[in-house]
């Protein structure tokens, strides 16, 4: 089976570094032109120059945006007016005690996991369909699911966006344009690793032993047994991009080690 | 995106026509050998030499057993002594109420969709687990999920083989082994076809006219507004049987054309 999206175009959110940024490097190994975004010029920059020397016959571009106000998503609009495929994949999180995090935190996640989404969307969307082709993606966290009072703000913002991303569907009903959500676990991402590189510093341990401590104590029931990479994530993401993907719609795919241990 | 199952012999149950059968196209297209499976002889043989001919080079067992009891899963493994990617496809459905069929009609669907895939499990699954490598996955019906006073021995024993796909995941822990479940919508077949024939032909009309009104009657919430193609299941199946999908484990992924009202 091959996939080759040569000809269209895909944009990232918050692809500068982690999950995103392992999403460009598939989305162009599969031959689509991608445009990539971050908060700062240097991290977009360096993402560039690594993504140009890996696939030099690519065609990529940058938007420095922070999608935590609306002025974010329209940089990037302004910056790509028009794309075939859309990763809502940019989130940021927050470790904090429920009762201790303040309003300010659960809006500003809100307003970047969840509202950038809705922005971008409603751009990219309506072109989807007036062209009868498209595909937009949610990169979603299996913290939807199975909340933690660690990191509230952030679970109450990702599970909002499971509502949305179905809601979304139903704009595509009888089109060829597919709107999924991918369900991500503990993975390795810019995240996890500045946090795990964090406590490996800490605790005096290597990294591979925080990670193994991770699973064994905070995620046990993990079928995989370790930290997913961000490359799996991207091939469900360029696989559900695809052609071959298209009954897959209104649809919630897990990419997340099995750590859930229920059905639904 | 290039997948590539040279070497891999893919056991697909059920497979001499629909779902089954364009899970085996594409295992054979995606470069692996293949097992075909049916109750009758001459359709065995008919299909395996018409995909002889599609795909010359490639290695293709056709095994008649009728999986129906454990004398029909033994006969197959006989035949099979090593898999690397079992489908467990195979699957009757039987259309009485829930208080209106019989003890043996759900017995009788209860040990040809759920009991055979064990049996089959229980004989392959050691050895990918021994060889740390090995894909099971399951034909899962989306109707289950949904209410209805009818079709009850085919969805209770589909939501049986739901729960069992979990279970059989556990034992994948720390693997590099992976068990999922497809899960299926209204999809062509030979036996829904001949229904819609019907009853489009009681108004006049062929299938292909009234396919909007058939999917609005079966699958009034289905996003796709058409049924599906079974290459559109084929193509996921393969998908999730590369080492693309390593991280999705335990899982229930949707090829349904979001005809499932709901997130979960």
């Amino acid at each position: 089976m091959n996939i080759d999206l040569s000809g269209k175009r895909v944009v990232i959110s918050g692809s500068s570094d982690g999950i995103g940024f392992a999403c460009a490097q598939a989305y162009a190994g599969a031959g689509a032109d991608v445009v990539i975004n971050g908060r700062s010029p240097a991290s977009v920059a360096r993402a560039l120059d690594r993504l140009r020397s890996e696939f030099p016959h690519a065609v990529f571009a940058g938007v420095v945006a922070d999608l935590s106000t609306a002025d974010g998503p329209a940089c990037i609009i302004e910056a790509a007016p028009a794309c075939d495929i859309l990763v809502n994949n940019c989130a940021v999180n927050n470790l904090q005690d429920v009762l201790e995090e303040p309003d300010e935190m659960f809006l500003r996640l809100f307003e970047t996991n969840f509202l950038s989404g809705v922005r971008l969307t409603r751009h990219y969307l309506p072109q989807m369909l007036a062209r009868g082709w498209g595909r937009v993606l949610f990169h979603n966290s299996e913290q939807s699911l199975r909340p933690s009072p660690g990191m509230a703000a952030y679970g109450a913002s990702k599970a909002a966006e499971l509502v949305l991303a179905r809601s979304v569907a139903e704009y595509t009903r009888g089109t060829a344009v597919t709107v999924n959500t991918i369900l991500i676990g503990p993975t390795r991402s810019a995240v996890t690793g500045a946090l795990h590189a964090r406590l490996a510093a800490e605790s005096g341990r290597t990294i591979a032993e925080i990670e193994q401590d991770f699973i064994r104590d905070v995620r046990p029931s993990s079928l995989i047994q370790r930290l997913a990479e961000g490359s799996e994530v991207a091939s469900m993401a360029v696989y559900l991009s695809s052609d071959h993907a298209s009954a897959t719609n209104g649809a919630v795919l897990s990419v997340e080690g099995g750590v859930r241990e229920v059905l639904f | 995106m290039k997948i590539d199952l040279g070497g891999k012999l893919a056991v697909v149950t059920g497979s001499t026509d629909g779902i089954g059968l364009a899970c085996v196209r594409g295992f054979l297209a995606a470069g692996a050998d293949a097992v075909v499976n049916g109750r009758s002889r001459q359709r065995v043989e008919a299909v395996t030499s018409r995909l002889r001919s599609d795909f010359p080079g490639r290695e293709i067992v056709g095994v008649a057993a009728d999986l129906g009891d454990a004398e029909g899963c033994a006969a197959l493994v006989a035949q099979v002594p090593r898999c690397d990617i079992l489908v467990n496809n195979v699957g009757v459905v039987a259309r009485d109420d829930a208080l209106e069929a019989s003890d043996e009609t759900y017995l009788r669907l209860f040990e040809l969709n759920c009991l055979s895939s064990l049996r089959l499990s229980r004989a392959w699954l050691p050895g990918m687990l021994a060889r740390n490598s090995g894909r099971v996955i399951f034909s899962g019906a989306q109707r289950p999920l949904m209410a209805y006073r009818g079709g009850t021995a085919y969805s209770a024993s589909k939501m049986a083989q739901l729960s069992l796909a979990r279970a059989l995941a556990e034992k994948t822990r720390g693997t590099a082994v992976t068990v999922n479940t497809m899960l299926i919508g209204v999809t062509h077949s030979a036996s829904l076809d001949s229904v819609a024939r019907e009853l489009a032909a009681a108004k006049g009309r062929t299938a292909e006219e009234d396919e909007l009104d058939f999917v609005e009657m079966v699958s009034p919430k289905s996003l796709l507004r058409r049924l599906a193609r079974p290459e559109e299941i084929a193509n996921f199946i393969v998908y999730l049987s590369s080492p693309f999908a390593s991280a999705t484990n335990g899982a229930v992924l949707s090829a349904e054309g979001g005809t499932r009202d709901a997130i979960y």
